[in-house]
């Protein structure tokens, strides 16, 4: 055999392991670059990206022509959106748009766009897509359509919650959605569980003793301060049933746990000022607080203004 | 030194053929139109327009980094077909020097036009939008070093097949090479054997990435590029070795 042939076989022998090994070792670090999502599957030449973006501008074109999305093209707008996010799963706004044009005629196909776009690794900052996924769970899917849609809701709305803590109405949503799967369990704490107002208060309740009487938590650094939440839960629930003892039970438990340093009406649940003999909403007698017990003038500081008397 | 003197000239020789042609720069003005031409989609792909710029150009790197590639499995074929390999053969010109001259020729041809583009887009897209992202560099760098191991495809396929079908086989093998990460768990083979263009394909990164693509991947990925083009000009010149010339 040649001398230069078996140089060939050598150098050739020595590529193909460093080539190989190296490449294994490349194909992990793309793997972590890529973070798991933004390779599409289809085999296109590696050009899956142009042709999502093409496929998009075609959707968007389709989406054009149409008068309203009607049950006999939401097949199509699906069909189309999956396979711009099958080239390209990082496409946002594909996500937004297309789920948002499916949520009314087919929402449960809209709660798969926006959970796909939610358990996207590269798209974990982005909160609407699953507090959007979460809303269309709650008003547009039934019981019918998937029995743990609640469930699931409770879930979008804690993941949008750990994503954007500084938005109250996301935790407000959140205490719904746990108040309504207490409604539709019918019993919290051996209370039966009246309507919303109720069930939003329970949920709200338990929220404050979970977080051992603190503000609650929204997963990341910001907190909402459940105390005035609390008050208005109690309100209102007791002004849609005034009467009924189960929302009175709850209310007493909520008084005594979380407001009891409060001075609030007993009938309305207002809060009164020092010195009030009466409540200035429904007129019901209120224990007086914050006067002198000698002359009953409003205290200002810790002696009395009128008579001198210590506080 | 004097061999590498002979490769060099054979690599001269190529990529000066290529670079002479008028052509050439023509198109790469074509292609910076087009890639200009995305900024004008703005309504069509509802605000997309910036990564589509992005995408179009890599896109047309690709391709001109293919077509470059290809064009090498012409002209080996022709210079075999009309004696010219002979001629030069017959001086102190080894063949194994001959293809890897034809490999570095290419190459420096593929890198220059592709870095002419990558360079257009920059000027474009920093006019466009004031401001260029890191990793959209990095993704043209990646596609200018596809260009060795997509040079050395050809220069194989160019010994190795018929001139007809020599340049529809590299641009299939390219093709195949790029879409086939499923073949990943074949070890050793899949990157030492079989080509994995998949690894410059970071294109998605290249309009994602705020915080830009680790410089060592790409320094690796090149040299991956380079082993990957060692093999496949190995084997080339042991077939080639073997081949009766006119």
């Amino acid at each position: 055999m040649k001398k230069s042939v078996i140089t060939s076989l050598a150098v050739m022998l020595i590529a193909i392991f460093a080539g190989g090994f190296l490449s294994a070792f490349l194909i992990e670090r793309q793997a972590e670059i890529i973070n798991g999502g933004t390779v599409g599957k289809a085999p296109l030449g590696g050009f899956n990206k142009f042709t999502s973006d093409v496929q998009w501008m075609l959707f968007v074109n389709y989406a054009g022509s149409l008068r309203s999305v009607q049950k006999e093209n939401v097949g199509e707008i699906y069909r189309r959106l999956n396979a711009i996010l099958n080239n390209d799963p990082n496409l946002e706004i594909a996500y937004n748009v297309g789920g948002m044009m499916l949520s009314v005629r087919d929402p449960m196909k809209a709660v798969d766009i926006f959970t796909r776009g939610t358990n996207n690794p590269n798209l974990k900052d982005n909160w609407k897509l699953p507090f959007f996924a979460a809303h269309i769970l709650e008003r547009y899917v039934t019981d019918e359509d998937d029995k743990d849609r609640l469930k699931k809701a409770e879930e979008m709305l804690r993941i949008a919650a750990s994503r954007n803590p500084s938005m109250p109405y996301i935790f407000s949503a959140l205490m719904r959605i746990r108040g309504q799967r207490y409604k539709q369990k019918g019993t919290w704490n051996r209370i039966t569980v009246v309507n919303d107002k109720h069930a939003y208060l329970c949920a709200l309740f338990d929220e404050w003793r979970k977080n051992g009487g603190q503000e609650g938590t929204m997963g990341g650094e910001a907190t909402v301060d459940l105390k005035p939440m609390l008050l208005q839960a109690c309100q209102r629930a007791k002004a849609s049933a005034p009467d009924n003892k189960d929302i009175l039970m709850t209310v007493d438990k909520v008084m005594k746990k979380v407001l009891e340093d409060q001075h609030l009406c007993l009938q309305c649940l207002a809060a009164y000022a020092p010195g009030d003999k009466f409540c200035d909403q429904c007129g019901n007698q209120v224990e007086q607080y914050g006067v002198c017990v000698k002359c009953k003038t409003v205290l200002k500081g810790p002696y009395c203004a009128n008579c001198g008397h210590k506080k | 030194m004097k061999g590498l003197n002979e490769v060099m000239a054979v690599a001269g020789g190529t990529w000066h053929r290529v670079l002479r042609m008028k052509v050439v720069y023509v198109l790469i003005l074509c292609v910076l139109i087009l890639i200009g031409s995305a900024y004008r989609y703005d309504v069509l792909s509802l605000g997309q327009h910036q990564a589509l710029m992005v995408d179009v150009s890599l896109l047309l790197n690709t391709i001109a980094a293919i077509l470059v590639a290809i064009s090498i499995t012409f002209e080996i074929s022709k210079e075999l077909r009309e004696g010219v390999t002979t001629t030069l053969l017959s001086k102190s010109l080894g063949r194994s020097q001959y293809l890897i001259g034809k490999l570095i020729g290419i190459s420096i041809a593929g890198l220059v036009i592709t870095g002419l583009i990558a360079g257009g887009f920059c000027i474009v897209y920093s006019s466009a939008f004031e401001e260029i992202g890191g990793a959209m560099v990095q993704g043209h760098l990646l596609v200018m070093a596809s260009v060795i191991p997509m040079s050395a495809l050809a220069v194989f396929f160019a010994v190795v097949l018929p001139e007809s079908i020599a340049a529809i086989v590299t641009a299939i093998a390219i093709w195949f090479a790029h879409s086939t990460p499923a073949l990943a768990k074949i070890k050793i083979v899949y990157g030492g054997i079989l080509p994995d263009l998949n690894l410059f394909n970071l294109k998605a990164e290249a309009v994602y990435s705020s915080a830009g693509i680790n410089w060592i991947y790409l320094v690796l990925a090149l040299a991956w590029g380079i082993i990957y083009s060692i093999f496949a000009t190995s084997l080339a010149s042991l077939i080639f070795g073997y081949k009766d010339l006119k």
